[in-house]
């Protein structure tokens, strides 16, 4: 089925779980002697370009993915894009991920993809039987296997600290291959606690962590001497113990979401919650609901919503019009505390100004 | 205690059985109409699917109609669905009211955890009873499936009267046959009235099965009372699904259909959620029995359904069969939907003479090659247009 080749050439999107687990493919593959290669960040080629081949109801990251499988498709040999199919227990991925393949292989013709199932229950044990069987395919050394995968899991294991930590996606990735790493990432970190605004930017991986998708929502807080939390900071513990008390969503996807958005909103730390949800997906719109009614300390939170239509101006326009507004509700709470009287006062100049 | 629960299409007549049986008073809902959707439109998130925003506006009525609790089935094995995150996304949203109810949410249909979650508000629910009422309610919506599918034949064979009155006249039995011993022998009482009346040739006529989300096939106000159309326009229809796969009955094990679950996972390997492998199914079963078309019908920002649509195109070029893709929500037409399935039923036509044209007139003369290679391109650009 798969033609023996010395170095096979190996394509992984960006997008989709290469924000969360590329070091570890990578890793992996590039140990065994293969040449990973990663499609462009996304701009506008790639949304164009999947907006001509997959059918309009699909959300933008599906579009994207075409995008990015199309770019790859005459430069390697194989790309890789497994079956992610289940989660913990109860709780699944959405369907067009689980499909996505699937969708792949019918919407683009000829299309060579390494396709396996990865069990995200027992996540480690999955992968590594997955990818055995992808090297064997690939009829790469079989003795290196072993000591090459753990490899790619102390890779990402460096990786996640530095995630959970609070360094973002794109300096984790910077961080990851340089030599004075640590250094740089305590550094990156007490720069970021002096900053005065705290902003916790939440939603799907793949969403909030593509500059193209997102508005470049993260770099634009941060120019604006932000500190920016994301969903992904957070472990599977945090989550789980702040969704304890409700019964939880169907969603994996969706239930780190809802358990970042109920984690953030306690933390008194954190000003205000960016929600940057995809148009269309309907998945996040039960979460929504689920939100509302668990949220504590009625924390402000905006609602984004992203699709290829979306400009610029009108996000920055929304982020500045949040962003005073979180502003004036801290002077508020300041001067709360010290005097009443004032507090009395500016309340009235402030309907006097209307 | 008032209890409520969903209703899609007939399936008021098995629900009531199932709460007689039971022992249960449930409160009857309002079928979907304009008043239930604006209803659901109001409180419903903007990108929920369509089923979650009417069932949302019958629970809505009927919480204005003194329901007490509210029955949901959250199926933990329907897959990625968002029907098991219905219920509490509901009930948050219904809260908002102000109105008092309780839930209870059903992860399976068995008998065991039904009575457990009952017993809570009822003491004199018994696990006999229960289990009776799954019973006949299960036969009962296997029954009216047949009832729909001779109605169907007899609109094409005789009159459009003389069909309702047959479909009236049973449904009127079935529902005030509550012995489960009757309701075995029904289905042989009803095909044998079914076989007095003339029967249709199949093979002349025009063949078009309805494949998709099981909410919209069997929800006649929704689908736009799809079948009856077909019927008008002189077409064989049959539903890709219908409600009894809902309550999950299983005919054993079926050779036929290991094949078709082999043949569909080439396209679909996973079940992405709800039934959206089964469409595929149906989707190759229609082709390989020979149909002339297949509609697709499924609710906006349905996430299997949409997962399904990407890859039928590639199941319609490998059998060849043309589908139309429906995708419905509030704001579709009557005249819109009419159009293009009459449209799309003329395209089959032409498409079905001109395939007898060019089997009939297979005499190697040269002339006939030719002709034969120009309808094939014909035939390619009808494909085109239909799956565009």
């Amino acid at each position: 089925m798969f033609n023996i080749k010395e170095n096979p050439k190996i394509g992984i999107p960006k997008t989709l779980f290469y924000y969360s687990y590329y070091p570890l493919c990578y890793k992996f593959f590039t140990e065994l002697g293969a040449v990973v290669i990663f499609s462009e960040k996304t701009n506008n080629k790639t949304i164009e370009a999947g907006l001509n081949t997959s059918s309009n109801e699909l959300c933008i990251p599906l579009k994207v993915l075409h995008g990015h499988v199309l770019y790859l498709k005459d430069k390697v040999d194989y790309i890789f894009l497994p079956y992610v199919v289940s989660s913990s227990k109860g709780t699944y991925y959405c369907p067009k991920i689980i499909g996505s393949p699937d969708i792949i292989k019918a919407n683009v013709p000829d299309i060579n993809l390494l396709s396996f199932d990865v069990d995200m229950d027992n996540f480690y044990t999955s992968i590594f039987s997955s990818l055995k069987e992808v090297a064997t395919k690939l009829s790469l050394n079989p003795l290196k296997i072993y000591s090459a995968f753990k490899d790619a899991v102390a890779y990402q294991k460096k990786f996640d600290r530095y995630i959970v930590k609070g360094i973002l996606f794109d300096d984790a990735v910077k961080l990851l291959d340089a030599e004075d790493g640590k250094k740089r990432a305590v550094e990156i970190l007490r720069a970021d606690r002096a900053k005065l605004l705290t902003i916790a930017v939440i939603g799907h991986t793949y969403i909030i962590n593509d500059a193209h998708i997102s508005f470049n929502i993260i770099k634009k807080l941060r120019e604006r001497d932000i500190r920016v939390l994301t969903s992904d900071k957070l472990t599977e513990a945090e989550i789980n113990a702040s969704i304890k008390y409700i019964q939880k969503p169907h969603w994996s996807l969706g239930s780190r979401v809802l358990g970042a958005g109920i984690y953030y909103s306690k933390d008194e730390k954190v000003d205000g919650i960016v929600y940057v949800t995809p148009f269309s997906c309907s998945s996040d719109s039960l979460i929504k609901e689920y939100m509302d009614a668990n949220i504590h300390d009625n924390k402000p939170i905006l609602t984004l919503t992203v699709d290829e239509h979306s400009s610029d101006a009108g996000m920055i326009t929304r982020i500045e019009a949040f962003l005073d507004m979180i502003e004036r509700r801290k002077d508020k709470k300041k001067l709360d505390i010290k005097n009443l009287d004032i507090n009395e006062m500016l309340n009235e100049s402030s309907e006097t100004d209307l | 205690m008032k209890y409520a629960i969903y209703q899609v299409g007939n399936s008021e007549i098995a629900t009531n059985a199932f709460a007689r049986k039971a022992g249960i008073e449930l409160v009857t809902l309002t079928p979907p109409n304009k008043d239930t959707i604006s209803a659901g439109i109001l409180y419903a998130p903007e990108f929920s699917c369509f089923p979650f925003k009417i069932l949302l506006g019958s629970l809505l009525q009927a919480l204005d109609n003194g329901t007490e609790v509210f029955i949901v089935p959250s199926p933990k094995d329907v897959g990625a669905c968002q029907l098991a995150d219905f219920g509490m996304a509901q009930k948050y949203i219904l809260e908002k009211t102000g109105k008092k109810f309780e839930m209870i949410s059903l992860n399976s249909l068995n008998p065991n955890d039904i009575v457990k979650k009952f017993k809570i508000y009822d003491d004199r629910i018994t696990l006999k009873k229960i289990t009776e009422g799954l019973v006949v309610a299960a036969q009962k919506l296997s029954l009216l499936d047949d009832a729909e599918t001779y109605y169907r034949k007899i609109y094409l064979s005789s009159k459009k009267k003389k069909a309702e009155i047959f479909r009236t006249k049973w449904i009127k039995i079935i529902d005030k046959t509550d012995s489960i011993v009757e309701l075995y022998m029904l289905g042989d009482k009803m095909y044998k009235e079914f076989k007095k009346y003339p029967q249709i040739d199949i093979k002349d006529t025009l063949k078009i099965a309805v494949i998709g989300d099981i909410y919209m096939i069997n929800e006649q106000f929704i689908n736009n009372n799809i079948f009856e159309r077909l019927c008008d326009l002189e077409v064989y229809s049959e539903k890709g699904i219908s409600l009894n796969a809902f309550a999950g009955i299983r005919m054993g094990i079926n050779p036929e259909d290991i094949m078709l679950n082999n043949k569909a996972k080439l396209y679909l390997r996973h079940n992405v959620g709800a039934f959206s492998q089964e469409t595929i199914k149906s989707a190759i079963k229609y082709a390989e029995r020979g149909f002339d078309g297949l509609i697709h019908i499924y609710p906006f920002s349905c996430m299997p359904e949409i997962t399904v649509r990407n890859i039928l195109p590639k199941v319609s070029s490998d059998y060849n069969i043309p589908i139309l893709y429906l995708p419905i929500d509030e704001q579709t037409g009557d005249a819109g939907f009419t159009t293009r399935i009459e449209a799309f039923v003329d395209l089959i036509n032409i498409r079905k003479s001109k395939d007898n044209f060019a089997s009939t007139n297979n005499v190697n003369t040269s002339y006939n090659n030719t002709s034969t290679v120009q309808d094939d391109e014909t035939e390619e650009e009808i494909d085109n247009n239909i799956q565009e």
